[in-house]
């Protein structure tokens, strides 16, 4: 060990620590940038040209549709829904009634002891609108005084029913 | 020289030796300062403050009425009464995943915001960061005046509800308030866990039901909650130089690995994507990479428009297109259906509720920073 660092010598010293520095900045960059996995650096364009740019998909073709021919029915089931359960003047029982007309058993139960007094709007300012739609989900948006239902509906035994009530203050 | 020379102290050698020790503390300290500059660098690429965060919490107590870190979008005021919720947590030994959809229940409620009685403008007798109501036995006006004592009657009342901290974080939060919008609390849970990540070091990407923080592993719900779907190494990135359409990341599993949901949502799309020389092709058989398509799959819709993709299971998924599913969910087992060349799970983020390619973003970065790492330990 002596005899070998006696042959390096100083200048072979500074050379091998030189290098040293080196190999531990490339390593650090290295590892705070993958190891982070924040930062993703772009790859060098010019070494995919020769791939071609869908190579490695593997993931959906032919996506879903975003129109569909029923969207008017969408459309009156959220309004029927929206009509009923702005009525919190209702005697409660009549409320949840008139509510589970329109909505899946699931969102009945998550109905369950909630008092119509609570319903935080009275009338809609506007006619809904679709927001969100595949073949037998869609998300309806409709405006009411104090700010925004939005409601996710879905198909069941072959009738839009709604299964989500969302309310976004104004 | 002799047969001392180990141990020898010649002048020449002292030299060498004080270079290159000398040497060796300029490596450390030059490597040291760089490192720091580059992840002082690597921190300020990003606008959002919860990209910095890298820890899963640091257990010390938050303390509402010392100086508070910004939380964008958030007045100081709510980020002071989230603070309060957070504290309250803590202190009654609620895990992680408690505090966030306490904050995120009040963002909804109140917006955060101490709310008095509003009189008669008022519909009813609601107050506070969480419309709690004196009629329905929430507590006296002026008890129910005290951010502190709202929070600990939500999180009695949570504690009560059998298996809470594994429920889609607005049926929680509904099983408590009981209100007439059952679904509006999801929206809130992005920001309340970043809230809650702020305020406590990473605690929003802890173990969500462990009460002393520590990092998600094996499929556990971080109290953002978010989980992996599988559990296995990821075999191939996303958009790599050798693959740039690759829209998501493989994870290798054995055939038949029960595939779950990422966090709760809905489930928009329950397909089979499978074609071969222009002809439909059967997800239920294995695929080949002279089929395209992504076999058997689906989508899931959770909250911020984040969507979900889960392809190549092995057959029909076990939900339908409509359905709510909770944080780590079956929905299906993975296969090989569709454009795949053996046994795993490709699986797809997409923000904007954009489910094409263009909405897609690297899914090892977005599980990362919600406690679900899909790499190695969070």
């Amino acid at each position: 060990m002596a005899g070998l660092l006696r042959r390096i010598g100083v200048r072979g010293g500074t050379a091998i620590a030189l290098l040293v520095l080196i190999l531990g900045v490339v390593a650090i960059a290295r590892f705070t940038g993958g190891g982070s996995s924040m930062v993703n650096l772009p790859e060098d364009p010019h070494a995919t040209v020769t791939v071609d740019p869908s190579e490695g998909d593997d993931g959906e073709v032919a996506p879903n549709p975003t129109a569909f021919p029923d969207d008017a029915a969408v459309e009156a089931a959220a309004a029927a829904f929206v009509n009923a359960w702005l009525q919190r003047d209702l005697d409660p029982a009549d409320w949840h009634a008139a509510v589970a007309a329109h909505a899946t058993d699931e969102l009945t139960t998550a109905l369950i002891d909630v008092d119509p007094l609570g319903v935080p709007a009275t009338r809609t300012t506007a006619d809904p609108t679709i927001v969100l739609r595949t073949e037998e989900f869609a998300q309806v948006a409709i405006p009411v005084d104090s700010g925004r239902v939005l409601l996710a509906l879905r198909v069941v035994d072959g009738r839009w029913l709604v299964d989500g009530v969302d309310w976004e203050r104004a | 020289m002799t047969a001392t020379t180990g141990f020898s102290t010649s002048p020449a050698r002292r030299v060498t030796r004080r270079v290159i020790i000398a040497l060796g503390v300029a490596v450390l300290s030059c490597t040291l300062c760089l490192g720091g500059v580059t992840a002082s660098l690597l921190g300020g690429l990003t606008d959002d403050p919860t990209t910095a965060i890298v820890g899963c919490g640091t257990g010390r107590p938050v303390d509402p009425y010392g100086a508070l870190p910004a939380v964008a979008g958030l007045t100081e005021d709510q980020v002071r009464n989230a603070a309060i919720i957070i504290k309250v947590g803590q202190d009654l030994k609620v895990p992680p995943r408690g505090w966030v959809i306490a904050v995120a229940t009040a963002l909804q409620e109140s917006r955060l915001t101490n709310l008095p009685h509003l009189g008669p403008r008022n519909d009813h007798d609601s107050i506070g960061l969480f419309q709690q109501r004196p009629s329905q036995g929430w507590g006296t006006v002026e008890e129910l005046k005290d951010p502190a004592y709202q929070a600990e009657r939500f999180f009695t009342k949570l504690l009560t509800i059998p298996g809470w901290e594994r429920l889609p974080l607005t049926v929680a939060a509904q099983r408590v308030q009981r209100s007439a919008y059952p679904n509006a609390y999801a929206k809130h849970e992005p920001l309340a866990a970043s809230t809650v990540d702020i305020l406590t070091g990473g605690a929003g990407r802890a173990a969500g039901a462990e009460l002393q923080l520590r990092c998600t592993s094996g499929g556990e719900i971080s109290a953002s909650g978010w989980t992996v779907p599988v559990v296995g190494p990821v075999t191939s990135g996303f958009r790599t130089s050798a693959r740039p359409g690759h829209n998501g990341v493989d994870i290798a599993v054995p055939k038949g690995t029960p595939v779950r949901s990422a966090a709760a949502g809905v489930v928009l799309t329950v397909r089979c994507n499978a074609h071969s020389g222009g002809l439909p092709y059967s997800c239920d058989r294995d695929g080949g990479v002279w089929v395209q398509g992504c076999g058997w799959y689906l989508d899931i819709l959770h909250a911020a428009n984040v969507i979900t993709r889960y392809c190549h299971l092995r057959e029909r998924p076990y939900v339908t297109a409509g359905q709510y599913v909770g944080p780590g969910e079956v929905v299906g087992v993975s296969g090989s259906s569709g454009h795949s060349s053996g046994p795993h799970l490709h699986f797809e983020v997409h923000l904007d509720a954009d489910p094409s390619r263009l909405g897609a973003v690297d899914p090892v970065a977005f599980m990362h920073q919600v406690g679900a790492s899909l790499v190695g330990a969070a």
